[in-house]
Parts: structure tokens; C-alpha cells; sequence
């Protein structure tokens, strides 16, 4: 029974996960606002705070991302990117594995990505 | 086609070119599969052909394909897009967009080449149906500038104060040459001085936009009945010069607001066009409400295209011999004419990431006279004609794919 319990448990907590926005721990940035994640994640600046940032998609966690903190579907997101790709103005920012996230926080200080996982980095924002 | 193809080969090898120096490069096609019908014999709406979509289901002429190459790094984006569609039972096909865009900084770009308009809201994505809510677009309004695309220069500033986003967009040089196929001109339309400066703000629930534009248009035209009321008209001492397309100054205003609310979505924009010429004073505008629910989108809209009463007025033109030039020119502006209202019902569903079904039915209801060129409906109120049809309305349904990838 209590393994039934933990096992429902263990579901509903990978269903609720929380992202996580993270950023190297050796850059000043300590904390962003949803508004500034939505503008640096839809490309309409660069900079957070006037640092310059480099965005970074966890494929594994778009979805939840987009849906938590740009309150966008999947369809809603293509359309966006469609828009931008065909009037010529931006493209979408890279997408990376789950499992690359670690090694691209290490090596460059202004990437700032996501994850649902525990990671070794600063987190600046949770979206819920 | 084959000026096409050579653009796009040529692209090909600047691309290879261009892999060797840090640039990237995508390719992308976008496409719609439409089929529309009229519920009505003798009519037919602007855009569509009369053989297309008269009281059975055929694909329309918005049914098109689409494909576009970006090549691009931190500073340069290249890009080139073609569209192909069917028209008078041939295969025709658009060069849309050709241009290099140069990021200056962070705040500042120029763009040169061929680009399509942004006057409106979404006249620049006119052709990826995807992206928009709509099956089709309020064409009385989207159709209102003699201009989908045109070649020249754009600067563009944008910046993000606090939570907006503010976009200016300036054309200080444009032109286009493009044939033309109505019963007046039958022609080459040329438009040239375009200078168009934009102003837009957003946040992540809405976006407030406006434009300001002045064109040169250029119609030499051909039809000799024109030609003889006019120099009849001239004779007599009428000044006609407002009565062609020579050189005329037009300009434009549009306003444009889009607003976001948990599932619901209110899209609205006017325009307002003013030229001392054939083509008529024009007032248009619609609102779209819609509402998500998950992958589906129902929709409703209301738009309005409508020609300025005083375009009409020919009571101050004196006609000696009869009156043959004068209904001559009623004739001739009655043509021009395209005054039309639309109730449009929907709705969009998310196949899947990259394709949506879409349908929708229109009631389109002509405005004393019409847009139907070929038809014997004339204007109200001038002898001599046949019976108006004031008030009378035709439906249309629509129902197709829309898809990128």
C-alpha cells in the first residue's frame, strides 16, 4: 500500500515538476522576472539587467517551459517562430539535450537555460 | 518561373559559399490546400476567379506552396521566399521576399532588397497561413493597397523598456512594378516613392500598431472606352485629371491593436486610405474574436471595406453631347467600386505541430453595388442602369490545410 502510495506520489510530482531557469554560477545575475525570461526567449533582447545572455531550449522540457513561463502552447510557439523564420528577423534559439545542459553551464558563463532536474548551476527564477 | 529558379540556384551557391564563414543555414516550406465554394451563380469575391469556386468545391486561389531559404549568423540574415499558386487554370509564381538584413547593434537593423509590406498587423505573413487564426483573411481590408510586396530599404529600431517592447520600422525608399488585369487598366501597375514609417508596442498580452505611408502610383491605361470618355470629358473643359492613375500621390493610415486574455483573443485594425485618383477613397477595417480551447480555435469576424461616397460624384462634371461621356464615367467608377461588408465563422484546429485545419464560412454582403465586375448589378440611384442589389449577400465556405515545416 505505502508502495502504491509513493509510487502515485513520485507520478504526480514528475507531472507538477518545476522548472527550473539556471545560469552559471560565476555570472552576477541572481534573479529575473517572467516578463524578462519571456523577451530574452522570444528574442526580442539579448540582455538581462544590460548583460548580455545566451538563451539555450532544453528539448526534454520545452513544452513545460513554454506552457509555465510563456504561457504558449506547442502550436502557439511554432507559430511564433514560423512568424519570425519567415518575415526574416530572427530564428529560434538552439536546443540542447537534458543530459548536454551540465557540460554548456560549465563552459559558458552567460548561457541560461532550464531544467526539471537538480543541476549544479544558479537558479534565477522557478516557474511552478 | 525561371527567374525563380535561377534566384534560388543562385542562393544555393551563395549558401555553400556562405557554410565556410560561420553562417547557418535553414529551409523552410509552408503551403495551403483550400477549397472554396460559392453559394451563388454570377458573382465572385476579390481574390477568387469566377471558375473557381462557383456553387461546388474547388481549390481556390488560396491554395498555394511556399518554400523559403534563410541563411544567417550574428550580424547578416539572407533570406529568400517564392510562392506558387494556380490562377486562370496556370501555375504562377511570386519571388515574396528577397533581402539582406544588416544587425547594426542592439538596437539597430537595415534591411535592403525585396520585403513585403507590414503596413498591417499581418500583411507581412499574408502567405504563411499557418501562423494566422483565420482560413481566410478579411480581404476587403488586406486588399486595400495596390502593394504585397515592393523592393527597397528598411531601418529598423527596437528596444524593450521595462515590460514593452517598442518597434519602428522605417521605409525611406520603395518601388514595385507588377502587371495588372482588370477591365480598366489591363496594365503595369508601378508604385514608386514608397515611404512608410511603423510604430508598434507589445507586451506578452497585447500589441498596439500603427503606420503612416505615402506611394506614387503609376497606371498607363490601356482601354479605349476609358480613353475616349475621358479626352471627351477633357474637351468639354471638365478638369479630369483626378479621374486616372497617373502619378497619383496616395496615402495611408492604419491602426492596429491585438489583445491576449487567459483563453481569448481580440484582434481589430483600421485603415484609412486617401488618393486624389481613380482608385477610391477607402475606409476599412475588422475585429476577430476567438477563443482557445486547447487545440481547437473558434472564431468570429466582422470586416468592412468601404468606398467614400464623394468618389462617386459626378454632379459638378458638365456633358454637352448628351450625356454619353458622362454615364461613360459612371460606368467607369462603378467598376472601381468594391464596397463590401463580411460576417466570417470559424475555426482552426491543431492537427499537429506544423499543420491546422481550418474552415469557415463567410456571409458577404455587397454595399449598393459590388465587386462583381462581370455581373449586370449596377449602382443604385443612376438611370440607365440595371437593377441594384443593394443589400444582397452570398456565402462562401472555406475549409483547408495550413501548414509550415
Amino acid at each position: 500500500m505505502i508502495k502504491k502510495i509513493l509510487f502515485f506520489s513520485s507520478i504526480i510530482n514528475i507531472l507538477n515538476a518545476n522548472i527550473s531557469i539556471i545560469i552559471s554560477k560565476n555570472n552576477k545575475i541572481s534573479s529575473v522576472t517572467k516578463n524578462e525570461l519571456a523577451n530574452i526567449y522570444l528574442k526580442k533582447t539579448d540582455t538581462i539587467k544590460g548583460q548580455k545572455v545566451v538563451v539555450i531550449n532544453n528539448k526534454d522540457d520545452y513544452d513545460e517551459f513554454n506552457k509555465k513561463v510563456l504561457n504558449k502552447t506547442p502550436s502557439q510557439m511554432h507559430a511564433y517562430w514560423m512568424k519570425q523564420v519567415f518575415l526574416g528577423r530572427k530564428v529560434p534559439p538552439k536546443n540542447i539535450d537534458k543530459k548536454d545542459i551540465q557540460s554548456e553551464i560549465n563552459k559558458v558563463d552567460n548561457s541560461i537555460t532550464y531544467t526539471s532536474d537538480k543541476i549544479d548551476a544558479k537558479v534565477i527564477y522557478e516557474a511552478n | 518561373m525561371k527567374q525563380i529558379n535561377s534566384i534560388l540556384v543562385s542562393l544555393s551557391l551563395v549558401s555553400s559559399l556562405l557554410v565556410a564563414n560561420d553562417f547557418s543555414t535553414k529551409i523552410n516550406y509552408f503551403g495551403n490546400l483550400t477549397t472554396s465554394s460559392l453559394n451563388k451563380d454570377g458573382f465572385n469575391t476579390k481574390g477568387y476567379k469566377v471558375d473557381d469556386v462557383q456553387n461546388h468545391f474547388q481549390l481556390s486561389s488560396y491554395s498555394k506552396l511556399g518554400a523559403q531559404t534563410t541563411i544567417y549568423n550574428d550580424r547578416w540574415m539572407f533570406v529568400a521566399q517564392a510562392v506558387t499558386h494556380y490562377e486562370d487554370n496556370e501555375l504562377k509564381a511570386d519571388l515574396t521576399w528577397l533581402n539582406a538584413k544588416y544587425t547594426i547593434n542592439d538596437d539597430f537593423s537595415i534591411r535592403g532588397g525585396r520585403m513585403q509590406s507590414s503596413a498591417f498587423l499581418n500583411s507581412d505573413v499574408r502567405d504563411i497561413d499557418y501562423v494566422n487564426t483565420w482560413g481566410l483573411e478579411p480581404n476587403a481590408f488586406y486588399t486595400m493597397l495596390p502593394m504585397k510586396f515592393y523592393d527597397g530599404i528598411e531601418i529598423t529600431y527596437n528596444k524593450v523598456i521595462g515590460d514593452y517592447y517598442i518597434n519602428l520600422n522605417i521605409t525611406p525608399y520603395g518601388e514595385l512594378k507588377t502587371d495588372m488585369d482588370d477591365l480598366v487598366s489591363d496594365s503595369t501597375l508601378t508604385v514608386k516613392d514608397i515611404n512608410i514609417i511603423s510604430f508598434d508596442i507589445s507586451n506578452n498580452d497585447f500589441k498596439f500598431k500603427t503606420t503612416y505611408g505615402q506611394v506614387n502610383i503609376n497606371i498607363p491605361i490601356k482601354d479605349a472606352h476609358y480613353n475616349t470618355v475621358i479626352t471627351g470629358l477633357q474637351n468639354q473643359n471638365n478638369d479630369m485629371s483626378k479621374y486616372s492613375y497617373t502619378d497619383k500621390r496616395i496615402s495611408f493610415l492604419t491602426v492596429g491593436f491585438e489583445y491576449n486574455y487567459e483563453n481569448y483573443s481580440l484582434m481589430t485594425e483600421f485603415a484609412q486610405i486617401d488618393s486624389n485618383s481613380l482608385i477610391a477613397d477607402n475606409i476599412g477595417y475588422y475585429t476577430m474574436l476567438s477563443y482557445r480551447y486547447d487545440k481547437f480555435i473558434p472564431f468570429i469576424m466582422y470586416s468592412v471595406g468601404d468606398n467614400k461616397e464623394s468618389h462617386f460624384d459626378t454632379t459638378n462634371i458638365v456633358d454637352n453631347s448628351n450625356q454619353q461621356f458622362k454615364e461613360g464615367l459612371d460606368q467607369i467608377l462603378y467598376q472601381t467600386n468594391n464596397s463590401q461588408k463580411t460576417i466570417s465563422l470559424g475555426f482552426r484546429y491543431d492537427l499537429m505541430i506544423g499543420v491546422a485545419l481550418k474552415a469557415q464560412i463567410d456571409k458577404i454582403t455587397i454595399k449598393d453595388y459590388g465587386v462583381d465586375y462581370s455581373s449586370t448589378t449596377k449602382r443604385v440611384g443612376y438611370t440607365q442602369r440595371d437593377a441594384g442589389v443593394c443589400d444582397d449577400s452570398v456565402y462562401q465556405a472555406t475549409i483547408g490545410l495550413s501548414f509550415v515545416f
